[in-house]
């Protein structure tokens, strides 16, 4: 369905990167409680 | 309360908003969960969806020798963002401090100008940057990178400054007079501060909020909301 030449590593490290951000969302959202202060 | 389906207009409204919603959070989640799939490929090329998986991808990242290229771009990014993430907050939230305050209506075209950026396509901005910047005789480099990513963050943190600041009670300038602030610092440079410090307690004080009235030391008595100290503990 779509192929390319590109190096697959970017690939690898944007997943990780992908992770990371998600990790620090789920974590900062429980230190500040923002979910609960912004449905205030 | 949950929005009652009584009527079949109610039912087709909820339904099209439902798929509204589900084709907008597909245009932005599916990009993102194809890269993860496609970092799981066995194969040598990107290909999706992934003949096979593995996390053989993920292991050569680890060697710094022949990964050093996407080591080195990794750590370019990181550092464009801590920077460009830390200067665009200050410079954005100071904005907003500035704007909140302010009620001519220049204000409100500042405040259009400050969201321009949004309305420009990243491509065509960052086009149009290199472009400029080459004309000025400004080699392209990390700093430039830095410039170009806070005209587009920036927008971002104001906006959202903005709207917590439009939903602060603008009584708490004076209730933070009432708190004990007294009129030297109150006309410094501190009624961010003594507002942040009021707010705070407010904030704070979850087991007594209650509001009462009662004449601060301002010249006019105003209905704030005071956390009263001998009814928290404090």
């Amino acid at each position: 369905m779509m192929e390319t030449t590109l190096d697959v590593r970017v690939a690898a490290m944007s997943g990780a990167l992908i992770v990371v951000v998600l990790i620090l969302m789920i974590v900062m959202d429980r230190l500040t409680n923002l979910t609960r202060r912004m449905s205030m | 309360m949950a929005r009652q389906l009584n009527t079949a207009p109610d039912r087709a409204y909820s339904f099209v908003m439902g798929a509204l919603a589900v084709i907008g959070l597909s245009i932005l989640v599916v990009p993102v969960l194809i890269v993860l799939g496609i970092s799981f490929t066995s194969s040598n090329v990107i290909k999706f969806p992934p003949p096979g998986l593995s996390f053989r991808w993920y292991e050569a990242l680890l060697d710094p020798v022949r990964s050093r290229h996407v080591h080195v771009a990794l750590w370019n990014s990181l550092w464009v963002a801590a920077f460009a993430t830390a200067i665009g907050a200050v410079l954005a939230t100071l904005a907003a401090l500035a704007l909140n305050r302010a009620s001519r209506a220049s204000a409100r075209a500042v405040e259009a100008g400050f969201l321009s950026p949004l309305i420009l396509p990243g491509l065509a901005f960052g086009l149009a940057t290199l472009m400029y910047f080459s004309i000025l005789g400004f080699r392209p480099s990390l700093n430039l990178l830095i410039a170009g990513h806070i005209v587009v963050i920036a927008p971002f943190i104001f906006r959202t400054t903005l709207a917590s600041l439009t939903q602060l009670d603008p009584a708490l300038h004076e209730s933070s007079a009432s708190l004990g602030q007294d009129g030297s610092t109150l006309s410094g440079a501190s009624p961010c501060r003594s507002s942040l410090r009021a707010s705070q307690r407010a904030r704070s004080s979850r087991s007594c909020r209650r509001w009462i009235t009662c004449p601060s030391r301002s010249s006019s008595p105003t209905r704030a909301p005071i956390c009263c100290p001998s009814a928290c503990g404090e």
